[in-house]
């Protein structure tokens, strides 16, 4: 069973690591989508 | 027992399986920047004239060889490694590969630098195209030991990463070249130098981040069947073994024959839409139309592979084969129609089952050959890629080559091209319907197969 630290640690990892891949993600996906409006003009 | 061992990368019981992803997701967001190499292809013909080709300049053709050297070796990689990666994990893999990929990119900065076209064929192509093949699979097996539940959805996740990664590629790529860019040089080798440093970084933190599980781990609530059902096993085959099936043969034609299919689509993207609606689409609307095929090509991969973990690997393959038969001869029938809009409706869902069908691959590999050289297997067959990479794109361009030179035009350019992707896939419908269970001589624990 984990203690409340260990949780909480696991936690933290959860957030960080899915921040450091998804911040570029999110950022390479939003600059394709600007190039959208062009196709519907 | 060093850092990089694999029994150094076993999880403690209470780890979040949640926790590997975002390695996985790191190296094929980093690696999948080989889709987006063409940024540079442009700015690499001017490295003397740096505003225009100067002569002494490298040409178009020339230049081409670097990505289908990179293409062709990580083929080559994954398949020949594919047991070593399986023998030592994800760590040691994805920290070679970043050592490859990230090196290969700065030993290219001085093939730039130094005006030398063999070091960038050696970095990028060769060395860097080694780091592609082996990050491809790192992370395979490990996903599917992580999420016995749901093989599909954890593969499909990282494998979106390779097609996210072509947004990421291509997007730094021009802000790198943008912010270097000199009076003398278009900034080329310092970019490449940038994103070496950049790649090997990400690439290195997927390592350091990548466990797996122990031996008896389970799923909190999942219950592994005790007998094999339909195709899938509970058994393991080698990976020496799976290549001596009829069934991983006929995966593989499966593999390539709708790669090529979707290749040819997506390599000729822009040129078509223009010449299938001329006058109605401008290069810009084009370049969005790319963008589109881009976004749900990256799409694909998780939702299509994340529903075969419920409707079944061969049902989701007859769909992706099927209907996407159905909607290549539908193809030239927008073209005469003149919709433009039902044309993109078409080939964004084309597409879609472009990326399902590689993402869902895996978890195909997995039912049929069990977990435990599932990425090794993979990686064989990942050939399938290599070849379709070649095919695809020469059909296309060849067979329009023709028929401009007998006088076709518009619809006519690329209608009989897309009859034949049409009865690629229809071949490897019929290659996948004829996919059976394997033959329990080839399992494990009869580790020889009887001729």
């Amino acid at each position: 069973m984990a203690t409340p630290i260990q949780c909480a640690g696991n936690w933290c990892k959860f957030v960080i690591y899915w921040l450091i891949v998804g911040i570029p993600l999110a950022w390479g996906i939003w600059t394709t989508l600007m190039k959208l409006p062009a196709l519907f003009k | 027992m060093g850092f990089f061992e694999r029994q150094q990368t076993v999880a403690g019981p209470d780890y979040n399986r949640w926790l590997f992803p975002p390695a996985a997701l790191a190296v094929h967001l980093s690696i999948g920047q080989v889709y987006a190499f063409s940024v540079f292809k442009l700015p690499l013909t001017k490295i003397i004239g740096v505003t225009k080709s100067a002569p002494g300049d490298w040409s178009q053709p020339s230049l081409a060889w670097i990505f289908s050297l990179a293409i062709f070796f990580l083929g080559l990689s994954a398949a020949v490694f594919g047991r070593w990666v399986e023998r030592v994990g994800p760590r040691k893999t994805m920290f070679t590969a970043a050592l490859c990929f990230g090196g290969g990119f700065i030993i290219s900065a001085f093939g730039v630098w130094w005006h030398q076209l063999w070091i960038i064929y050696l970095g990028y192509g060769v060395i860097g195209g080694c780091g592609l093949g082996l990050g491809y699979i790192s992370p395979v097996s490990t996903l599917v030991k992580w999420f016995p539940d749901r093989p599909g959805m954890a593969t499909g996740m990282a494998i979106m990463g390779f097609g996210g990664g072509a947004f990421i590629g291509s997007n730094l790529s021009l802000l790198l070249m943008e912010h270097f860019k000199a009076p003398t040089s278009p900034g080329v080798g310092e970019s490449f130098l940038a994103m070496g440093i950049t790649y090997f970084c990400s690439m290195v933190f997927g390592s350091l981040i990548a466990r797996v599980p122990a031996d008896d781990w389970k799923p909190a609530g999942y219950t592994p069947p005790a007998h094999s059902h339909g195709l899938v096993t509970t058994e393991n085959v080698t990976v020496d073994c799976a290549w001596r099936t009829p069934q991983f043969w006929l995966l593989w034609v499966v593999l390539c024959f709708n790669v090529t299919a979707g290749i040819g689509i997506l390599e000729q993207a822009s040129p078509m839409i223009q010449e299938m609606f001329p006058g109605k689409i401008t290069a810009a609307a084009a370049g969005g139309f790319v963008a589109l095929l881009s976004l749900f090509n990256m799409a694909g991969r998780f939702v299509w592979a994340s529903t075969s973990d419920f409707t079944g690997r061969k049902f989701i393959y007859v769909v992706y084969l099927l209907l996407g038969a159905v909607l290549y001869c539908l193809i030239p029938t927008t073209g005469h129609m003149g919709s433009a809009l039902f044309f993109v409706a078409v080939c964004v869902v084309i597409l879609s089952m472009y990326g399902g069908g590689f993402s869902t691959i895996p978890a195909y590999l997995k039912d049929l050959f069990g977990t435990m050289q599932v990425g090794a297997i993979h990686g064989r067959l990942l050939t399938a890629w290599s070849v379709a990479g070649v095919l695809g794109p020469v059909l296309v361009n060849y067979i329009r080559e023709y028929l401009k030179g007998r006088g076709a035009s518009g619809v006519g350019l690329y209608a009989p091209t897309m009859y034949l992707m049409a009865g690629l896939l229809v071949i490897g419908l019929i290659c996948n319907l004829s996919v059976r269970p394997v033959n329990e001589r080839y399992y494990f624990h009869r580790q020889n197969p009887k001729p």
